[in-house]
């Protein structure tokens, strides 16, 4: 591959990744994958003002009320990879908050590794504002790993569980 | 929205549990569960809620068509009505009346009532259900937070007066709130019922203790308080005024 092929690559790359993203706002999807000749790119926004926030934990006041708009800087192409996310049986955060793995601190565990689990059932819940948010297995499986700690802060999609 | 239902049970282990239990069986709301006796009564972080005879455990079931990242607001909804409730009970809004992050009710500092809402997805939407625990006519003693009772500001109702006061203010509010969409004006109200800003009060998040005062709520209604290293955005935590 010589040189001008790898900057006209390098363009095409550029524009699809254009195209994808502006794909995204207009059709309001979180979220676009497409895989072709070797080539994958995922193309994923925040849709959502409660992810636009950077971190639960601290944030400036001048900073606080501004969340960003879809077609802004929350339009990025992500690199695929091999992190948890990807994993086809995750389980995202649907929400910002605090993850909790037993309904109360005495109680064991809802699910640890090797949990067989139905649709529906409860994996963890999720804290805001003292607003307590089971999360339900969107499917039947057995849990294979659990990717959160109690009492630990979860960002909008991050992968919980993955359940196979 | 379906008429409001409300049904009386003598004893139940939680009326938030009960309330849950019957959203999975099927049950859409919006119902209220009332019940005289609980035996397994739950605030946050597990902690037992007393259930003390002639007070209100009550439960209300709501099947929304929001996003669960937006449950959370139902919080401050929910500290409105039941703020507003107890205003009309008492005949007028006395000054020791307020609201403290995200809803606890607290009558010259001492809390009088609680709310802890859980929600969980169905397949028909959904299921929030809104736990209230109001003391009327006896006050727990507690080692570290201290409590009051109604019966002690002027409140000549019992339970069931003051769970129709209650319905009647929860079913307007979360009407302005409309699933999130109105969710600006429910943050102003709160505002205007809670204590005042520069307030002294202290969080605890269960890893750290920090001390502040009240900035107010940002756009989400997360808490602001600015502390020894500046202003700080809080979404949890277990908080109590500096007295």
């Amino acid at each position: 591959m010589t040189a001008k092929d790898e900057a006209e690559n390098s363009s095409g790359e550029q524009q699809l990744i254009r195209e994808l993203a502006k794909l995204l706002n207009d059709t309001g999807l979180s979220e676009i994958e497409i895989e072709k000749s070797g080539l994958k790119v995922r193309v994923a926004r925040t849709v959502t003002v409660t992810a636009a926030v950077p971190a639960p934990a601290q944030l400036g006041l001048a900073s606080a009320p501004v969340a960003s708009s879809p077609a802004g800087p929350g339009a990025a192409p992500a690199a695929a990879g091999s992190d948890p996310a990807k994993h086809p049986g995750a389980v995202k955060s649907p929400m910002v908050g605090t993850a909790y793995r037993s309904p109360d601190p005495k109680a064991p565990p809802f699910v640890e590794v090797g949990t067989r689990v139905q649709q529906g059932d409860t994996l963890l819940i999720i804290e805001a504002m003292k607003t307590m948010n089971q999360i339900p297995a969107p499917r039947a499986g057995t849990v294979t790993s659990v990717l959160v700690e109690n009492g630990q802060p979860v960002e909008f999609g991050e992968p919980l569980v993955i359940i196979e | 929205m379906n008429p409001t239902r409300t049904e009386r049970l003598d004893t139940v282990d939680s009326t938030n549990v009960e309330a849950m239990r019957r959203a999975v069986a099927g049950e859409r709301g919006p119902l209220w569960i009332m019940a005289d006796v609980q035996t397994a009564g739950r605030g946050r972080a597990g902690r037992s809620w007393t259930s003390e005879p002639g007070n209100l455990q009550a439960s209300l079931l709501l099947t929304l068509d929001t996003a669960v990242s937006r449950a959370y607001q139902l919080s401050l909804v929910a500290g409105i009505a039941v703020f507003d409730a107890i205003s009309a009970g008492l005949g007028a809004s006395p000054p020791g009346l307020r609201l403290k992050w995200p809803n606890d009710i607290l009558i010259d500092g001492q809390k009088a009532g609680g709310i802890l809402i859980e929600s969980s997805t169905t397949p028909a939407g959904l299921a929030a259900v809104i736990g209230i625990g109001i003391n009327i006519a006896s006050a727990p003693d507690l080692p570290d937070r201290p409590a009051t009772r109604l019966a002690d500001h002027g409140f000549a109702g019992d339970s069931g007066a003051l769970l129709a006061e209650i319905a009647d203010a929860t079913r307007i509010w979360i009407a302005i709130w409309e699933n999130g969409a109105g969710f600006e004006v429910i943050r102003e109200a709160w505002l205007n019922r809670a204590h005042p800003i520069g307030e002294r009060m202290s969080i605890n998040t269960g890893s750290e203790r920090i001390d502040g005062a009240f900035l107010g709520l940002d756009t989400e209604g997360a808490l602001l308080l600015d502390t020894p290293s500046g202003a700080r955005r809080f979404t949890f935590g277990d908080v109590s005024l500096s007295r």
